[in-house]
Order: C-alpha cells, then structure tokens, then sequence
C-alpha cells in the first residue's frame, strides 16, 4: 500500500491552479480589449487543465479503490491543534469517492460550459444601462473580471473535496463553512437579476445551519473527553461513543438542521430557487449539483453513524418532509414561468426522494439514495447547461419568450428532450436505477410514504414534458427563429453528461459496486437491518436473493439475509480494524 | 357516408384512388382479416399450436353452436335496422342535432370534460395556490426573520442619540442600579 497521499494531492492542484490563475496578469496589465480576451482565454485554459489534471487524479483513485476492502482507504491521519484533539484526517469510503468523482467530473464541464458567461454578463449589464441617462459622475458599468470567477470555481472544487474527503469531523466543518464562500462570490458578483438578494439569501441560511452544527461538533468534543479520554474530532472514534438518547436526539438535531438546509429539504428549501436562478448556469450547476449533495452525504455519513438512535427517533418526521418536498417540489415546480427556477424547483423534488431513500434505512434505499446523487448531478447538470444555453442565445429566462426551437436548433432539442427524460427518471437512463431502487427500498418499510412518492414521477413527466412542449414543439416564434444550435464547445461540456447518463442508465454496476459495500457499513453503523421479506423462496436452485424485487443491477444481492449475516461479521471485525 | 350516394366534393378537389404503396399492404391486410379467422379454426391448427402452453381444449362440433348462431342472427338483425334508418334515406350534409344520447356519445360522453373539471382545472389552481404559498408563505417566513432583525436593529440604532449627556445619564442610571442591587442583597 503505497504511502501517496493521494486525496490531499487531488484536493490540492485545483487550489494550485486558483493560484497560478491568480498569478497571471489582471486588469491592471497594459493592453487594449484584444490584449484582455487573449488573458482570459489563458486564464480559461489554466482552469480547464487543471480541472482535468484533477479528473484524471480522481479516476486513478477510483481505480485503486478496493470496493470489497477497508471501509476507509485512502487514509492520511496528521496532528493539526493536539490540545483539542483535531487532526487533518481524510479518507474515502464507497459514497464520498463516488459524489468526489462525481464533482471531478462536473468540474471541466462547467468550466466549458461557462466559457463566456463573464463577457455575456458584462455585455448584458452594458446593453442595459447603454440606454439610460447619464448621471453626473456616473462611471462606466465594471467589467467583471474571468480571473476570480475561474479561480473561484478552482477553489470550490479543492473545498468540495475537502469535504467528502474529511474523516475529522473538525476538517469537515472547515470545509463545510469555506465552501460557501466562493459561492456567495460566483452567485453575487457574476449572478443576474436580483443575484444580492439571492447570495445573501444563501449564505446566511447556509451559515445559520451551519452555526447550529458547530454547536453540535463542540458537544461532541465535549462528550468524547467524558472518562477522561483525550477529546477527538476524528469520525471513526466518535462513531464508537455512547451518548445517553435525549443527547443524540439534540445533536443529530444540531447536524441535521444544517445537513436539511443544505440538502435542501422541504421547509428549508428557499433559498435554492432564488440562488439557481440568479447564478450563472455553471455556478448553478455546481450549487445544485455539487453543493446540494454536501448536505445529503452529511446526513448518511455523519447523522447516521453518529448518532443511531436519534435517527431512528427522527425517521418518521423525515419520511414526512421527505415526501412532502417530493410532491411540494413538483407541484410548484410545475407552476413556475422561469426556467432555471423551474430546474431549480425540480431538484427540492429529487432530493426529497434522496432523503427518503437515506432514512429508509434499507441498502436498497440507501443505495438507491446514494446513486441519486451522482446521478442527479449529471442529470441536473445537463439539464441547466442547456438551459442556460438556450438562456445565452435568447437573453431571456421566461419559458414564454421560446417556442419551437427544436426545429430550429435540433441538437439543443435533442439533448434538452434527453436530460429532461433524465429528470423524469424514464427507464433505460442513469435516473431510473436509482428511483427504482429508492422507492422500492422505501415501500419494504413505508409502503404509504412510497406510494406518494411514486405520484412524484407523474408529476415530473408534467413539468419536464409540458416545459419541454412549451419551448421547443409548436410553432416557432420569430425572436428565436435564427437561434444558431450547439456549438463544438457546448458539445463537449454537455455531451460527456448525455453519455454517462445513458451509460449509467445501462450498466451501473461500475458505480455499484463501489457504493453497495459502504452502504453495508453504514447500516451496520446505524443498527438497522433490511426488513425480511414476507414470502422467501423455497426453490434451492435459485440464486442467493429472496426477494421478488431484484433489480437487473443485481443489487438483490445486498437484500439476503445470509448474505447480510455473513457480511455483518465480517464487517464487525473490519470495523474493529480500521479504527484501531 | 363514405362511399355510397351523392359525391360531396367540392369542385376544384379531386379524391384519387391510392397509390400501390398503400393499396399493396392493404390488400394482403384485407386477405388476413377474412381468411385468418378460417383459417386458424378450420383443423384445429391455433389449438394445436397453443396446445402443449395452454392445453387442449374441449372439442367443438363445428361452428354451428347455439352462442355462433345467435350472435351471427344479432348482426342481421342490426344490419337490417342500419339499413332502415339510415341506408333508405339521403344522409343529410350537416350533422343533425340529436338527442341527449348521441351529444353525449360526441363528446366522449363527457370524459375529457369531467378530466378537465375534476383533475385539470384544481391540478392548475393548485399549481398557482403552491407557487403563491412558497413565494409568499415559506419563503415569507425566512424574509420576515430578515426583516425582524434589520427592522429592530434599525430601531435600536436610535438608542444612540451622540449627545453626551444620554450617554451620561444612562451611565448614572447603571450606576444607581448595580449600588441598589448590591444593597438589596446585603439586606
């Protein structure tokens, strides 16, 4: 076992990048406009390298992952504050390293994507203003500049990785806080419309979750120095404490919070439609894709295996928000006039679905969830781009002002109609896989709350299929009739998304095989086992499965109970192992 | 209607026969849809086929049966009251009104109606009702905690008047507090 720190190395070169980004000359250089589009053309491909140098990194430390080994590889363990007990600890099980890849992989497409989104911006604000009076002393509109929105995404990507890659609870928290930074930054600054309010909006709902956290960390702190041990911040031995019942339920409350406001679940879920829609199409496609998925990953990392009992306490409230954002999301979603908010509204729907698949406390459920986000990332993903594709040629947000495009820019139509029936979870993409697996995870349990939630799927063949109608079949309005259609550039940010989302949607054992073993742990860690299935097979011959719900992934492995029995004492051992 | 009585047509449209790339897959449609029936019962060749899935069935003494004979009378005898009614006389150009029955059949006998009354119009009001509750309810509760705190601190900033002599008398009155405190407890 080499010795490479590989993740810290990963999470490094897109930081490195932010600075030598930061090192090129800026605004202040000699030059005229000409001068100025040649260094931003420069600064866009340092991005887009290093962006790249980091997906390459990611998919060897996928390759090298031994989906059947040690719950955490990968590990590096270093002092940082001895007297509070923090160290710099990262690590990566099946779940972190699948959403890390999934972040590794969205990154140079958004890179791609939002090649000229600065410049569109300036422009915009300098079409705007151009015709307005001029008032004395009034200076000409700033031009943004590509420097910092570039090595603002750089650094994202670093502290996106930091925080799937932390196994200190303390590392984590750092992450979690710094990652909404350059956020508010690409939100607020590079954002449209009312993109203050909005990045305000976000940052402080994000901030105030995560102040309660903090809360909750310290008193985990705290209670790991009862008895007279030295306190810790490091997850593998914080899972290991005893707390009393009303102590857990406090600070998976303190945890949860955040991880909800972050996810978003319903009622927490405001601030995304308004941050989607003012942020840039790349930046909304990191904070819908990327951000959201901290919040989820928390609650199955951290509020499960932290504190078992309090999440069995909380499960029925979280089944009922769960559902309720499933079909709250798609029901306002399919009343909303803008697109990006529509998209916006769509993804509360899915992540109710990812929600309710995690505290279902099935593997099904829990792999199901777990799939969801990569797959959601990629779908959402797409789905934004295009959009905002769309957005760039037409300059306007409203699904009134298109109509017909698909014979005017085919490919965009094409694609759009694809990452829509990716939304949709139409059966034979990515999407499915994982709903079926959710929901048919949830209805072992809470056939009621699965029920409802399957109406979510009709709901979404609504508001993908009418907003698709409504922009692109019909008549074709004269502002888009010279619509030109997707450029080569626009290919090749959009097309790897199209391509694993059919691919996924067809194999997605690759992905499963790396989640099915930590989903294991996770529900040893959280003293939960899968409900045993009413009628098991009689016939010998069959395969180890007992359930009449095997999903063609072959995930009907992980629901037999000898499978899982012979897993739970292996994995008891393991466990032992690793945190010694 | 179609076929029969007087041609309909207007004078500069002139309704062709069409071509073999239709009429050809037509025809050997045509030649199924009579023949297959016969041909799939006459020799017990469908049952034959199926026998080993579904078993073989009990044995017919020919079609002639009760059940054949009396529904082949019931097509007669609807056949016959088609042509009373409607193969004697001229069909009129425009549709006639009819009774509530036939409206009824028209339109569906209302169920794209009742679809649109019951599922359509309250799926709609309820769109619109949601979007209206999280713009204004749930997204108004997260504006009106804002709100509390920029308004109350708005208002407390007034506690700062830059006059020394607030400043002063607020000192004296913390001062005549913390002295009366401490010699409440001593008593």
């Amino acid at each position: 076992m080499s010795t490479f720190p590989w993740l810290t190395v990963t999470g490094a070169v897109p930081l490195v990048g932010a600075i030598v980004i930061a090192l090129t000359p800026g605004r202040s250089a000699p030059g005229g406009p000409a001068d100025r589009r040649a260094r931003d053309l420069l600064v866009k491909r340092i991005a887009l390298v290093f962006s790249l140098i980091t997906l390459a990194l990611t998919i060897v430390i996928a390759v090298k992952f031994k989906a059947g080994g040690p719950r955490f590889q990968f590990q590096q363990v270093y002092q940082w504050i001895p007297q509070f007990g923090v160290h710099y600890a990262v690590g990566v099980d099946g779940i972190a390293l699948v959403l890390i890849l999934m972040s590794a992989v969205l990154m140079p497409v958004v890179v791609l994507a939002s090649w000229n989104d600065v410049e569109d911006v300036t422009a915009t604000v300098a079409a705007s203003t151009a015709g307005a009076p001029a008032t004395p002393g009034a200076r000409a509109p700033r031009t943004r500049s590509a420097k910092s929105y570039f090595a603002m995404m750089l650094v994202l990507e670093t502290m996106i990785i930091g925080v799937f890659a932390a196994t200190d609870v303390f590392l984590f928290y750092v992450f979690f806080e710094a990652m909404l930074v350059p956020m508010y930054f690409m939100i607020g600054s590079y954002g449209v419309g009312q993109r203050q309010y909005a990045a305000v909006k976000f940052l402080l709902y994000s901030l105030l979750g995560g102040l309660l956290m903090l809360v909750a960390v310290i008193a985990l702190y705290v209670y790991s120095t009862t008895g007279g041990h030295q306190g810790t911040f490091l997850f593998t031995q914080l899972s290991h404490l005893t707390l009393s019942h009303t102590t857990q339920d406090w600070l998976f409350l303190g945890f949860f919070i955040a991880f909800a406001i972050k996810a978003p679940l319903w009622p927490f879920h405001t601030w995304l439609p308004d941050a989607a829609t003012s942020a840039q199409p790349g930046a909304a496609v990191l904070l819908v894709g990327v951000l959201d998925k901290v919040g989820t990953f928390g609650m199955i990392r951290y509020c499960l295996d932290l504190f078992p009992s309090a999440a069995h306490y909380f499960t029925p409230l979280v089944i009922v928000l769960s559902v309720v954002g499933i079909l709250y999301g798609a029901i306002v979603a399919i009343g909303q006039a803008d697109m990006k908010r529509l998209i916006a509204y769509t993804s509360v729907s899915h992540m109710g679905l990812i929600t309710l698949g995690i505290f279902a406390m099935t593997s099904q459920g829990q792999t199901g969830a777990t799939l969801y986000m990569v797959n959601h990332g990629f779908a959402t993903g797409a789905l934004f781009l295009l959009a905002g594709f769309m957005v760039s040629r037409r300059k306007s947000h409203l699904i009134a002002d298109y109509g017909g495009v698909q014979k005017v820019a085919p490919m965009l139509a094409g694609l759009f109609l694809v990452a829509g029936l990716a939304g949709l979870a139409l059966p034979g993409l990515s999407t499915f896989v994982s709903e079926f697996l959710v929901l048919v995870g949830t209805f072992t349990r809470y056939e009621a709350a699965a029920i409802l939630a399957t109406a979510g799927i009709i709901l979404a063949a609504i508001y993908i299929l009418w907003m698709y109608q409504r922009t692109m079949t019909g008549p074709v309005r004269p502002e888009v009739a010279h619509m030109p259609d997707l450029k080569a550039r626009e290919l090749w940010a959009v097309g790897p998304l199209i391509a694993l989302i059919v691919f996924l949607g067809v194999y997605p054992k690759p992905i499963l095989d790396i989640i099915n073993p930590a989903v294991h742990s996770t529900l040893v860690g959280v003293h939960s086992t899968d409900p045993v299935p009413p009628h098991p097979a009689t016939a010998p011959a069959r395969s180890a499965s007992t359930t009449s719900k095997v999903s063609k992934t072959g995930t009907g492995k992980i629901t037999s109970l000898a499978h899982h029995q012979h897993g739970q004492g292996k994995q008891t051992r393991r466990k032992q192992g690793s945190s010694a | 209607m179609t076929f029969f009585g007087e041609r309909r047509w207007d004078e500069k449209v002139h309704p062709h026969e069409a071509p073999p790339i239709m009429t050809a897959p037509m025809i050997v449609l045509a030649i199924g849809s009579v023949a297959a029936g016969g041909f799939l019962i006459l020799a017990n060749r469908l049952m034959s086929f199926l026998g080993p899935v579904t078993g073989v069935p009990p044995v017919l003494h020919g079609i002639w049966t009760p059940a054949g004979g009396g529904a082949l009378a019931l097509v007669v005898v609807g056949v016959a009251i088609a042509w009373v009614l409607y193969g004697r006389r001229e069909v009129p150009v425009t549709a006639p009104a009819g009774n509530l029955v036939t409206v009824a059949a028209r339109k569906d006998l209302y169920g794209d109606a009742i679809n649109e009354g019951l599922l359509m119009r309250p799926g709609q009001w309820l769109t619109r009702l949601s979007v209206y509750f999280d713009n204004r309810g749930v997204d108004g509760l997260v504006n009106t905690v804002a709100a509390t705190f920029g308004g109350s601190s708005g208002r407390m900033r007034k506690v700062q008047t830059g006059f020394v002599r607030s400043y002063a008398l607020s000192m004296l009155v913390g001062a005549v507090l913390l002295v009366g405190t401490f010699l409440l407890v001593r008593l």
